[in-house]
């Protein structure tokens, strides 16, 4: 009986789930005509500085270990808010890349090619980022370098800024 | 149920003839080289449908006609799951970063599936006469847990990582995991509660597959969301060149 009320249970979550998606993937027509609207915004410059690690061990060495703890704290979770909006915008770029990957010019398929290669690449280093940040976040000390995140997306930049020159980003590579 | 009759009849007739259809429409864009395997189900349910109606009009014995409907279903069930592996190394294959991800990910789903379908089955117990008809039930239900879970999976990762598929491929899935889901709920009551079948159930069935025929159909005719296909830009638009090279050349 149970097994029953749980298969049954799953099969109409699915089909919630599947509906919703297709309800989603209908609107991509409309997200596609404004794709700038929605990316967030990123201070590459004042990321860098935020993980840079000699900034850290210059607070360190120059504030007491409590206060430099609370500070620390304090950037990481401003370090999270940086790299959860880069994996944001990777997804509107993929998005992006992906509806250009379509083009009959051989050019712009090739170059969205390469933005939806590099977006998939910087989401998925983004992902492991946030993994490292919210386990130094709970235990301090573990050092990880982010600075491919900044990388990343720098480079995504460039191919967004390429692909602009032939395709219509509609105000992306502004809003990057 | 006499008046329930010409309802079944064109629920069991009806998504076949769509699905000739939805043959045209692939072989019209040669999709039946990307998805042998979706190409191949749609064929095995024309037949099926084809010959289990006749045999149906021909009032052929009990026997055979079990029998011609047990390999029928175990035909398409075994279909079904090979078109989810067409789904996902069409997905997983478009991407040079997720290649190696595709064929992973479905073992590991469908090992896991399969531990739970196989413990769903044990938990089940044959409620009427008909020993066949309930493992049939039960066989069905073990194939949907896996359809549905191999679906859910690749949705929400694709949905997840953002990824877009094409119209149809998304057709294709997304037909497929109605007509699973409501296979699963059909199979789990049957399998439990009616093993001798409900006829209400199974019109229930017949009309998510038929739903499911035109959610394939609707999406192998849609226009793909292109942005280009929004605006038009000339050749040589200056302006644009202009403004994105001092993009490029800023500090």
């Amino acid at each position: 009986m149970i097994t029953t009320i749980i298969l049954v249970s799953a099969a109409l979550v699915t089909l919630l789930v599947l509906l919703r998606l297709a309800q989603k993937r209908a609107l991509a027509f409309r997200w596609l005509q404004a794709p700038a609207t929605y990316l967030r915004s990123v201070d590459l410059e004042a990321f860098r500085n935020l993980i840079d690690p000699s900034e850290e061990q210059f607070l360190r060495a120059h504030l007491p270990p409590a206060e430099f703890r609370r500070i620390q704290r304090q950037r990481l979770r401003a370090t999270v808010q940086y790299v959860s909006a880069v994996a944001h915008n990777a997804k509107v770029l993929l998005r992006l890349g992906q509806a250009a990957r379509l083009s009959s010019d051989p050019s712009i398929a090739a170059a969205a090619e390469n933005l939806v290669e590099t977006a998939l690449q910087l989401r998925f280093t983004a992902f492991r980022s946030l993994a490292l940040l919210y386990w130094r976040i709970i235990l301090p000390g573990r050092h990880a370098s982010l600075a491919p995140v900044a990388e990343g997306y720098e480079q995504i930049t460039g191919q967004v800024v390429m692909l602009g020159l032939r395709y219509p980003l509609r105000g992306v590579s502004e809003g990057l | 149920m006499p008046i329930l009759l010409p309802f079944r009849n064109y629920l069991w007739l009806a998504p076949a003839v769509l699905q000739i259809g939805v043959l045209g429409l692939m072989a019209g864009r040669k999709l039946y080289r990307r998805f042998p395997f979706f190409t191949l189900y749609n064929i095995e349910s024309v037949l099926g449908v084809a010959v289990l109606f006749s045999m149906y009009l021909a009032h052929v014995s009990g026997r055979i006609w079990a029998r011609t409907y047990f390999l029928d279903t175990a035909l398409y069930t075994a279909l079904r799951l090979a078109v989810l592996y067409e789904i996902y190394a069409h997905v997983f294959d478009n991407y040079a970063a997720l290649k190696r991800l595709g064929k992973p990910i479905f073992r590991g789903a469908l090992l896991l599936l399969l531990a739970i379908a196989l413990v769903a089955a044990t938990q089940t117990h044959q409620r009427g006469p008909d020993f066949a008809m309930y493992a049939l039930h039960v066989l069905e239900q073990t194939a949907s847990v896996l359809q549905v879970g191999l679906l859910l999976v690749l949705f929400l990762f694709s949905a997840y990582i953002g990824l877009s598929w094409r119209n149809y491929v998304f057709g294709m899935a997304l037909g497929l995991g109605i007509y699973a889901s409501v296979k699963l709920a059909a199979a789990a009551l049957q399998a439990s509660f009616v093993a001798s079948g409900n006829q209400y159930i199974n019109l229930v069935v017949m009309g998510s597959f038929h739903f499911a025929v035109l959610v394939w159909l609707f999406y192998l005719l849609a226009p793909e969301p292109v942005l280009n296909r929004a605006i038009g830009i000339p050749d040589h638009n200056l302006e644009l060149w202009n403004k994105e090279l001092q993009r490029l050349s800023r500090p």
